[in-house]
């Protein structure tokens, strides 16, 4: 259902909800712009651009205990963590973000249901908010998402300009929310309908083009071995600040932390960029940094699509953006399209000849 | 090969590094290459990485510019680049310090490395992976250079050498004055621990700083071990103290204060802090400056029969 509401109206929402609910926001953070629980929607920024760091860690901490423990002499006394259960509402996350959660659900609900993870998926409404001006390293749109995207979000809100929102609510836990502030959500013109429909295209015709996700999944299939991979992965330094400014991201580690007869377990982001990430007893079977570059690459575009049907890079362009040395997943993936094209047609070639 | 001839223009080394791959006298050259980076809305930014030349084509490809802020050193020591027999590294005054300090330690050939030194005055930063107009935060903590003084590999450590500084005017100081030393030092200590409290919150141990680091080159660092657990393993803000203020002591005596550990952090921590911190302590009491001269012994691994034995009580 669309709507619209005045940024004087989202503010007074705001104002009521952080009374009741925790309110998660971007806000600077010490010169950088961070998701943070709020107290007043002052400390709110709604200008352009993506948070430093990706939504995930609201849903999936990065760093969180998962039980404590206890030796006694009549053996080992475990407390698990108490589920979330608090209402918690996110504000201002961007649609590449949101889609993201939506990416993330499928391996935390897949051979097991992470309770950490969907205890706070489930208590969380999430208000989008479209991206009217995307950053230079975005590419949302090659990853057959748009920056209008509404999958992952409960309500989307787009600025019109002249401090109006246009507000979709997406989700029957959107409509749930608006219910409260039923009165502060205007009916819609059609004119004002068609004014979001013509930014939106406004946005997205300037945005790159699709990759060609069939085609690139296809070569990827064969192309484990391509000597391809060692040059698209010289320079990496092996550091993890590409997967943990990722937004899909999400392999963990688990560590112990004792004190005495007593700890607790704690689970931690981990990164395929370690050289211990795959590290064994017995055995390394990435030895060189390559080969970890190619791991991410293939989760991203091969594996996370065999087992879920879709992509695991959102096209935020956080990882672009901060590489320490200037590795690129946009133009790998280019580069790969560009080996595909090539290879359909030796293929074409081939066909003729014969 | 180590002909130590003073070459002051880049055409004039691209073509004495491209004779040595033909006559395969050289394997690889770690150099700057542009990349031309495509944006969202459809125009292309130029920017500066890592370059890895194996063959002469590729040669040309080499830049020199305000924007190669980069540390090559780092790759010296990575696996990856050892089973190179020659070597040809382009290096900033600043990056040629990393390599005495491993030459001290043992850890590189010096006979493998062909060394092309470059004269510079400030760097470019870079901010969200875009250029901006400001000198770049490595440089302003420069300690051979005030603003605009031009500083200079030492001779007869380098092999070959280009004379002339980047093109362009020199980029100016940050507008917002980042905190100092001296600032930092003048805090109470009360004061000091919130400051770093409210940094190393932050932190996200990506190890990026550890990774891009010429000096950490350790095939096992102790902040990954978990048997024992040396240091919290978890981001929380006592591992992470442990985690920076073990890497400012495992560097004490060594950083060269390249700052690339600051450049490449995606929080924005200033960690140059800390290790300048360290710099000026190990000064003061040992009048030892790391990556000064190849030859002399690293301070923390020397003994002297006339060092101050006051402290032993």
């Amino acid at each position: 259902m669309d709507t619209l509401i005045s940024k004087k109206d989202l503010d007074r929402i705001i104002d009521s909800i952080v009374e009741t609910c925790q309110v998660f926001a971007p806000v600077n953070q010490e010169g950088i712009k961070l998701f943070q629980e709020i107290q007043s929607k002052d400390q709110i920024i709604w200008a352009d651009g993506n948070c430093h760091r990706s939504v995930k860690e609201i849903f999936f901490p990065i760093t969180e205990p998962i039980f404590f423990y206890k030796k006694t002499r009549l053996g080992v006394k475990i407390d698990p963590i108490q589920n979330h259960n608090k209402k918690r509402v996110l504000i201002g996350i961007r649609p590449c973000d949101a889609f993201a959660l939506y990416v993330m659900d499928q391996v935390f609900t897949w051979d097991y249901n992470d309770e950490l993870y969907l205890a706070l998926r489930k208590n969380t409404v999430i208000i989008g908010l479209s991206c009217v001006r995307p950053e230079p390293f975005c590419f949302c749109t090659a990853t057959n998402i748009s920056p209008f995207e509404e999958r992952g979000s409960d309500i989307l809100l787009t600025d019109l300009g002249n401090g109006m929102y246009h507000s979709r609510i997406i989700t029957e836990k959107g409509t749930a929310f608006t219910e409260r502030f039923k009165k502060y959500f205007k009916e819609i013109t059609p004119e004002q309908e068609l004014k979001k429909e013509a930014l939106a295209n406004t946005v997205i015709s300037k945005m790159p083009a699709p990759f060609p996700i069939a085609d690139i999944k296809s070569w990827l299939d064969r192309n484990f071995g391509h000597p391809i991979w060692e040059e698209l992965g010289l320079g990496c330094i092996g550091c993890g600040t590409c997967t943990y400014l990722c937004p899909t991201c999400h392999c963990f580690d688990l560590t112990d932390e004792n004190r005495g007869y007593s700890g607790q377990r704690r689970r931690n982001w981990d990164s395929c960029a370690f050289d211990h990430f795959t590290k064994m007893a017995a055995h390394q079977p990435r030895t060189f940094q390559w080969q970890r570059f190619r791991q991410r690459v293939m989760h991203k575009f091969k594996y996370y699509m065999d087992k879920f049907s879709h992509l695991a890079c959102v096209g935020c362009g956080r990882c672009r953006a901060l590489c320490p040395v200037g590795k690129d997943i946009y133009q790998v993936i280019r580069a790969i399209q560009k080996e595909t094209n090539c290879q359909n047609q030796n293929l074409k070639g081939a066909k003729k000849g014969k | 090969m180590r002909a130590r001839i003073k070459v002051i223009r880049m055409n004039e080394i691209k073509a004495k590094l491209k004779a040595l791959l033909k006559n395969a006298e050289l394997d690889l050259v770690i150099g700057y290459g542009e990349r031309k980076i495509p944006t969202s809305d459809g125009s292309e930014i130029t920017g500066i990485c890592p370059l890895f030349v194996t063959r002469e084509s590729g040669i040309d490809g080499l830049v020199w510019n305000r924007h190669c802020v980069h540390n090559l050193v780092t790759y010296l020591t990575k696996k990856e680049y050892k089973d190179y027999k020659k070597i040809a590294i382009f290096v900033k005054p600043c990056d040629l310090k990393a390599i005495y300090v491993l030459c001290q330690e043992n850890q590189i050939d010096r006979q493998r490395l062909l060394i092309i030194g470059l004269a510079c005055n400030g760097m470019i930063r870079e901010k969200m992976g875009i250029s901006t107009k400001e000198l770049a935060g490595k440089c302003i903590t420069c300690r051979e250079s005030s603003e605009g003084a031009v500083a200079r590999c030492q001779k007869e450590h380098t092999d070959l050498m280009i004379e002339s500084t980047p093109e362009g005017s020199i980029p100016s100081s940050s507008e917002k004055k980042a905190l100092t030393l001296e600032d930092l030092e003048k805090m109470s200590g009360a004061d000091r621990w919130a400051f770093w409290q409210k940094q190393f919150q932050k932190c996200l141990r990506c190890y990026a700083c550890r990774a891009v680091c010429p000096l950490c080159y350790c095939e096992q660092c102790v902040c990954d071990m978990s048997q024992p657990q040396w240091i919290e393993k978890s981001p929380h803000l006592k591992g992470n103290f442990l985690f920076h203020l073990v890497r400012a002591f495992h560097l004490t005596g060594r950083c060269i204060g390249c700052g690339e550990c600051e450049r490449v952090c995606p929080m924005g921590l200033p960690l140059t802090l800390l290790n300048q911190k360290m710099i000026k302590e190990v000064k003061d009491l040992y009048d030892y400056e790391s990556g000064k001269d190849p030859e002399q012994a690293p301070v923390l691994s020397q003994f002297r029969v006339d060092d101050d034995e006051s402290f032993i009580k």
